[in-house]
């Protein structure tokens, strides 16, 4: 019997989007990312290409209340300072990207202005020239309210405008069509709600290349299997030639990870669990790898040590030993 | 309690009535029929009638009983004094024609009907027996029965009721040993229920079909098989939209599954006294019925406890009920005439679907045939002449009107047709019996569903586009709605309006019909085209366009030359298996032989239901003839 | 696997009922997915049990290591995606010890692995196998029998030196361990201990087309029981060794290939391991086996075999019971669900995103949404007061308040009635939580 490789033919490969502007594009950033291009399943370079994935850090507009030892130690010192936090996530650890989230917003709590929003979100753009993502505080009235201000304030900067839901699409895809940005196409954990909102992002005008999927996750040990079969299921979709589901996908791995309990707990409240610290960290490097494995083009993470981590394993992951 | 006296006008009819009756049931109980759409849940303002003297009390709210144009909603007025209630023409019920009365493909009518001997479900008959002699000493009745088994070599045995063998000495010898019989076929044995003296009367049948939504009874002339249908809303809709709720309502309430018997069976006398009169016909004189209704329905119109439908694994407390007589029932018919019921295949798919398939044909064919019954439940039947497997999926009351606002019973003054110019900013309007628009109905929510959706009013996921350019689209207190209708539009005389909820139900409601096809299908390894005939039944009769439907995304795009819709088949299938003891029999097989497909089990169905939430499908590429119409 | 109805057309079709569902194409459906066995009709023809037994082979082999309620199964996949249908058998997951530690603390380390165990969602979970890797020194059939004793889990005996793995075996060959390794200069020998000790064989190549020969030699000597090593250098080889050999077993039909996988850890550091570990978890591996000290560390691999293996047919359901969102005090709200895992995880989110500490009441309702539930009677004001009662949040809470989800609003009166709990009604959506918590002032 004589071995042949089973390999696939692919109907299409995965669109390619680019993040951020350089200054020759009408933006401010050093350097532009483009996402996407996969024309086979992760890490399976004997069938075609398969593009390296991006890590973004996390960053956000004020100080986060309740956080972990470990995520404490790594980012107190810049707290409240959004433009120092980024600073040092792409000085210090190599961010390729910044995801700010404008918790500020939230109109239960600090319920900044859009205008001061607008300030935070200028501020990071000074302070860092990687691509970023703006995400906004879920609440679609005020964010609905805040978008155009703080859209406006980044136009030309081809970042990810985060998120578009079914039920809330309109006014970030007018935002992004306005100032030349990208959207990030959320939905709860089903393939067919994604695929609905990328058709309905479609038919206002935001082109395909112009879309980003995510997919609401859960960290390991907290709900990942359904999303490792959704995005799996969403690149299998957009191999075979689904238009609507070619996009690249980003999965938010920092804060999933760090809600399950064998993230968040220190090792007095669960000394079964042995210490915190690697344990969180590789609780959040091995959700990471999980997504990586099913087909994410964007890490959003946390703490530094993870990040480390996971660019050590996706390094070895691109490297080919004996091959096969 | 004090007794008053509530008079109706015009007609003047009285009738008394205690202090806190609901008018609704108080004109009821005078036999004055009033358009209650939504069923007395006071929302959609069809029973309003006018106070001419006398008072009321709110059921709920003042504000909740008060009609739009002054006048009080009968289904919130309570009685508390005595009153004269004026019926405003609108709401008076006129014809209301039977939701699509049978039509049987006829090589369907020709297999069961055509026989020269077809066995009804009950035949009067006029005998002349040889009298006894010397040589001849059969008793009277053994020479009767003789006689009788004569006319019908393979009927069942013969037996006969107590009182009737007690007229028959003196009626045989009476009438020079001629003698009218009337004999039922109750499944095992056939009784003579009923003897009189030449001539014989015409002697009528009836064929129910008992829906969640509507009840339709259509009386049969059983020596030349023609009938008249009417229909009515099901009063148990007081108790509740679907049969879940009515279920719920029969557990926690201790006169619960009593009320609800007695809703139906009013519903049914009611109908029934409707047809007597316009035909001239005395209770004695209809001595059958054939009945054929949801295993929940059933089981409350016979006054069982319906529970184990609710619980899984959600069986029927009785698939195949023996036949009973009328008077057991409750049914204001010959009190012995036998009353058959339509078997059910499961808790839901019941005997109304046996009786679909049965008017169908679709068991004599080789071909693939798919019927699909759209009431408040969706029910699909997939099969051939050699297998049947069927599934049942809750599409919600919304494509029979119910809970909607604007919408109505498919009867005169009922839009049926709807299309939306966004260009002329116009709607045109089909409207039944070409009366004023009062309120839209089914198929009319449906088309308007399509027509918005194509003008761009609502975006694919069934979403009010609130940027759409006509003051139509408005927002309310309750969310973004879209005004169908003007009013004074087409002499409207008020503004019909759909809301952004009513545009999600309908939305569920066809996604589960669609999920439920789809996922029948995959179950049996079929693909949608390997369909070749899909038969479209019930809520919508004949009005629904197949563009329309498809459009939606409710049916699956099959070439448009291989749907058709059918109309009531449960009506149909009940109507045959009165007249016909072939298609008594046959309806046994079928829902014997048919598998029965829990989609609730089905992991796939859950995922095809959210694929099936969108104008007409999250997956385009099934739908070819949209596509290649759309440029996709 | 053929469709239900191309089933059906070889059956009877006399819906006799004697396999116990009631007609042929309700069997030929429960066949169709796996979940009934064509020896379950006596009267199917012979020709129909040929065609479809041949259709419904599986395509990957089952090996069993170990023997008793400890045996460990792998392999037998038969999707390439866990959405496709579901992954069988939960990969292996071995720690290794080295034979030449001393004899005592050998021991004690293989005891406490065995007793290794991590509590997840009601679920007891830890390692399966313990292998031990043979010094070179001679200790290795000792060091195999000191674990087999004290680990009381199945073992995989790593050594090449086929002397070496004869000994040991003399010792703890009736537990059925995992030989590892054959390669292509014992193979012959490998072959003949595991056929002499009924034994499951790893076959180790570098490469695998090396790999199929050296597995085809050992199907050849008769073997059924074969474990696949082709040894990756990176985590980059793994992925694509791991997916071809899937692919080569279930698309192409390719017969050396269909057998589990086996995959070592052997990074610089412990989180690398760990990362490696959970690189082949999520990829197709049908054992790990794993080197680092510290024991805790299986936790992440655990949960992650538990994640991946999980059942996707199956409604997802989390345990009946009380769920902290947040450190919940005694003045804290009480929700109440059902414990469909997306209707959970779809309140807790948006509880969380409240920022209010909240106690939520899970009622077993045999996973299926509030609305299901409600409608199959199994989420009732009597089922609800039931659970609130028993499951301990009295003594949590010193109010008794109760917040029920809006969709079942009707249930409220008996609700009160039945536990002694004043009933809220919530909202419909989970989404209207944050609002919902506005309007009543939770904090």
């Amino acid at each position: 019997m004589s071995f042949e490789m089973p390999v696939e033919n692919w109907r299409a490969s995965i669109t390619q989007v680019t993040i951020g502007a350089t200054e020759q594009d009408g933006g401010t950033r050093e350097r532009a990312i483009t996402i996407g291009g996969a024309a086979t399943l992760p890490f399976l370079a004997f069938e075609g290409e398969t593009p390296r994935p991006i890590i973004a850090m996390e960053v956000l507009d004020e100080q986060p209340e309740g956080w972990p030892e470990p995520l404490v130690e790594a980012f107190s010192d810049v707290y409240g300072d959004p433009a120092a936090w980024a600073q040092k996530c792409v000085e210090e650890y190599g961010a390729d990207m910044i995801c700010l989230r404008l918790v500020s917003a939230d109109p239960d709590e600090t319920n900044a202005s859009p205008d001061e929003l607008a300030e935070h979100v200028k501020a990071v753009l000074e302070a860092v020239g990687v691509p970023l993502i703006i995400w906004g505080c879920g609440n679609y009235d005020k964010d609905n309210e805040m978008w155009p201000i703080v859209s406006q304030a980044a136009a030309g900067e081809r970042v990810i405008l985060a998120s578009a839901e079914e039920d809330n699409y309109k006014t970030i895809a007018a935002c992004a069509l306005a100032d030349k940005h990208v959207v990030l196409n959320e939905s709860p954990l089903d393939i067919n709600i994604q695929k609905q909102v990328s058709i309905l992002l479609s038919d206002v005008g935001v082109k395909p290349e112009n879309i980003v999927l995510y997919e609401v996750t859960g960290g390991l040990g907290y709900g990942i299997e359904y999303a490792f079969s959704i995005l799996e299921r969403t690149r299998l979709a957009g191999l075979g030639g689904d238009k609507m589901l070619s996009a690249p996908m980003l999965s938010v791995v920092g804060s999933e990870a760090w809600k399950v309990k064998e993230a968040r707990l220190p090792e007095e409240e669960a000394p079964e669990w042995g210490p915190q610290v690697p344990r969180s960290i590789l609780w959040e490097a091995a959700t990471a790898l999980t997504f990586l494995n099913a087909g994410t083009d964007i890490l959003v993470m946390w703490h530094p040590e993870a990040v480390k981590l996971v660019r050590q394993a996706t390094e070895d992951l691109f490297t080919s030993g004996n091959g096969f | 309690m004090s007794q008053r006296t509530i008079r109706f006008e015009p007609g003047g009819k009285e009738v008394s009535a205690e202090d806190g009756e609901r008018l609704l049931d108080v004109a009821a109980r005078a036999e004055i029929r009033l358009r209650a759409d939504c069923g007395g849940q006071g929302i959609c303002g069809t029973c309003r009638v006018e106070l001419e003297s006398g008072s009321v009390q709110p059921l709920g709210s003042e504000e909740e009983m008060q009609a739009a144009d002054g006048g009080v909603l009968a289904c919130q007025a309570l009685v508390a004094s005595d009153a004269v209630v004026r019926v405003p023409e609108l709401t008076a019920v006129g014809e209301i024609p039977a939701l699509s009365e049978a039509q049987l493909p006829e090589t369907v009518a020709e297999q069961f009907l055509s026989m020269e001997l077809p066995g009804p479900l009950a035949r009067r008959i006029e005998i002349e027996v040889p009298p006894p002699t010397g040589t001849d000493t059969e008793p009277d009745f053994e020479r009767l029965q003789r006689d009788v088994v004569r006319a019908c070599p393979d009927c069942t045995p013969l037996t006969i009721t107590l009182e009737c063998l007690r007229e028959l000495p003196s009626l045989l010898r009476d009438g020079d040993f001629t003698i009218v019989a009337t004999a039922g076929d109750f499944r095992t044995v056939e009784h003579i229920i009923d003897l009189a003296s030449p001539p014989a009367r015409s002697a009528y049948g009836l064929a129910i079909d008992v829906g969640t939504s509507t009840v339709v009874v259509q009386a049969v002339n059983l020596q030349t098989g023609e009938g008249r249908a009417v229909s009515t809303r099901n009063a148990q809709i007081r108790y509740g939209d679907d049969v879940i709720n009515r279920i719920v309502w029969s557990q926690e309430h201790p006169e619960g599954l009593e009320q609800l018997r007695e809703a139906i069976l009013d519903n049914l006398n009611l109908l029934l006294g409707e047809l007597r009169e316009e035909e001239n016909v005395e209770a004695e004189d209809v001595i059958g019925a054939s009945i054929a209704g949801n295993a929940t329905m059933v089981n409350f119109l016979l006054g069982i406890d319906a529970r184990p439908i609710r619980r899984s694994p959600h069986i029927p407390p009785a698939a195949l009920p023996p036949v009973l007589a009328a008077r057991e029932v409750g049914l204001e018919i010959h009190p012995e005439a036998p009353v058959s019921i339509s078997p059910a295949v499961a808790g839901f798919v019941g005997g109304d679907i046996s009786a679909g398939v049965l008017a169908t044909g679709m068991t004599d064919s080789e071909d693939i045939s798919l019927l699909v019954d759209i009431g408040t439940n969706g029910e699909m039947v997939l099969g051939n002449r050699d297998w049947l497997t069927c599934a049942s999926c809750s599409a919600g009351p919304a494509f029979e009107g119910v809970g909607i606002e604007c919408a109505t019973f498919a009867g005169p003054g009922a839009i049926g047709g709807y299309d939306y110019d966004p260009e002329a900013d116009e709607a045109r309007l089909s409207v039944i019996a070409d009366q004023q628009p009062l309120g839209i109905c089914g198929t009319g929510l449906v088309e308007a569903m399509a027509s918005l959706s194509r003008a761009g009013a609502l975006d694919r996921g069934g979403r009010i586009n609130l940027k759409f350019s006509s003051s139509r689209v408005r927002e309310s207190a309750a969310g973004p709605e879209f005004v169908l209708v003007r009013e004074g539009e087409q002499g409207a005389p008020r503004e019909l309006c759909i809301k952004q909820t009513d545009i999600e139900n309908l939305i569920r409601s066809k996604a589960a019909v669609h999920a439920g096809i789809t996922v029948l299908l995959q179950q049996i390894g079929l693909r949608p085209e390997d369909v070749e005939h899909l038969y479209l039944a019930g809520a919508f009769g004949n009005y629904l366009n197949v563009d329309t439907a498809v459009a939606i995304g409710m049916l699956p795009d099959l070439p448009r030359e291989r749907i058709e819709f059918v109309g009531n088949t449960s009506l149909a299938g009940a109507y045959l298996a009165l007249l016909s003891r072939e298609a008594r029999r046959r309806l046994v097989d079928i829902a014997e032989g048919m598998t029965y497909l829990e989609l609730g089990d089905e992991p796939s169905f859950t995922e095809e239901f959210v694929a099936s939430m969108f104008i007409p499908h999250t997956d385009i590429a099934r739908f070819p003839s949209l596509m290649a119409k759309s440029g996709q | 696997m053929p469709t239900a109805i191309e089933i059906y057309q070889l059956l009877p079709k006399t819906n006799c009922g004697d396999c116990g569902v009631p007609t042929c194409l309700a069997f030929a459906m429960k066949l169709a997915q796996g979940q009934a066995s064509l020896e379950d009709c006596p009267h199917v023809t012979e020709e129909a049990a040929a065609a479809l037994s041949d259709a419904s082979a599986p395509p990957m082999a089952t090996v069993t290591i170990g023997t008793g309620d400890k045996a460990v199964e792998v392999g037998g996949e038969t999707v390439l995606f866990r959405h496709d249908e579901k992954f069988h058998h939960p990969c292996g997951l071995a720690m290794t010890l080295d034979s030449d530690l001393p004899t005592e603390e050998l021991a004690e380390k293989a005891k406490q692995l065995g007793e290794l165990e991590f509590e997840r969602v009601g679920n007891m979970i830890g390692l399966d196998l313990l292998a031990v890797r043979d010094a070179g020194d001679g200790s290795f059939a000792e060091a195999a029998k000191t674990v087999a004793e004290a680990g009381g889990l199945p073992l995989a005996l790593l050594s090449e030196d086929t002397e070496a793995m004869k000994a040991a075996l003399e010792h703890v060959g009736d537990g059925k361990p995992l030989i590892y390794a054959a390669t292509a200069d014992n193979l012959d020998d490998m072959a003949h201990l595991a056929k002499q000790h009924s034994c499951p064989l790893a076959v180790k190549a570098d490469g695998l087309e090396a790999l199929a020969e050296l597995s085809e030699r050992a199907m050849d000597a008769g073997l059924e029981d074969i474990v696949l090593d082709g040894q990756p250098k990176t985590m980059g080889d793994t992925v694509q060794q791991q997916t071809i050999i899937r692919r080569a077993a279930l698309n192409q039909k390719f017969k050396p290939l269909s057998f589990p996988t086996i995959c070592f850890t052997d990074a610089e550091t412990t989180e690398m391991k760990v990362l490696q570990a959970i690189n082949c978890i999520a990829k197709y591996a049908g054992i790990v086996a794993v080197d680092f000290e510290d024991p805790t560390l299986v936790l992440p691999l655990v949960t992650e075999r538990l994640n991946i293996y999980t059942d996707p047919q199956k409604p997802p359901q989390i345990d009946q019971g009380v769920y902290e969102v947040g450190e919940p005090t005694e003045e804290s709200p009480v929700l109440v669900t059902t414990n469909f895992s997306l209707t959970y995880f779809l309140v807790e989110g948006d509880v969380s995103a409240t920022k209010v500490p909240t106690w939520i009441v899970v009622v077993d309702t045999e996973g299926t949404s509030v609305l299901t539930a409600w409608a199959n009677e199994a989420f009732t004001g009597e089922i609800i007061a039931k659970v609130v009662n028993e499951c301990g949040i009295e003594d949590k809470v010193s109010h008794r308040n109760l917040v029920l989800p809006g969709g079942v609003a009707v249930l409220s009166g008996k609700l009160e009635e039945e536990s002694g709990w004043k009933v809220t009604v919530g909202p419909e959506e989970s989404s209207g939580i944050p609002s919902f918590y506005n309007e009543q002032g939770f904090k």
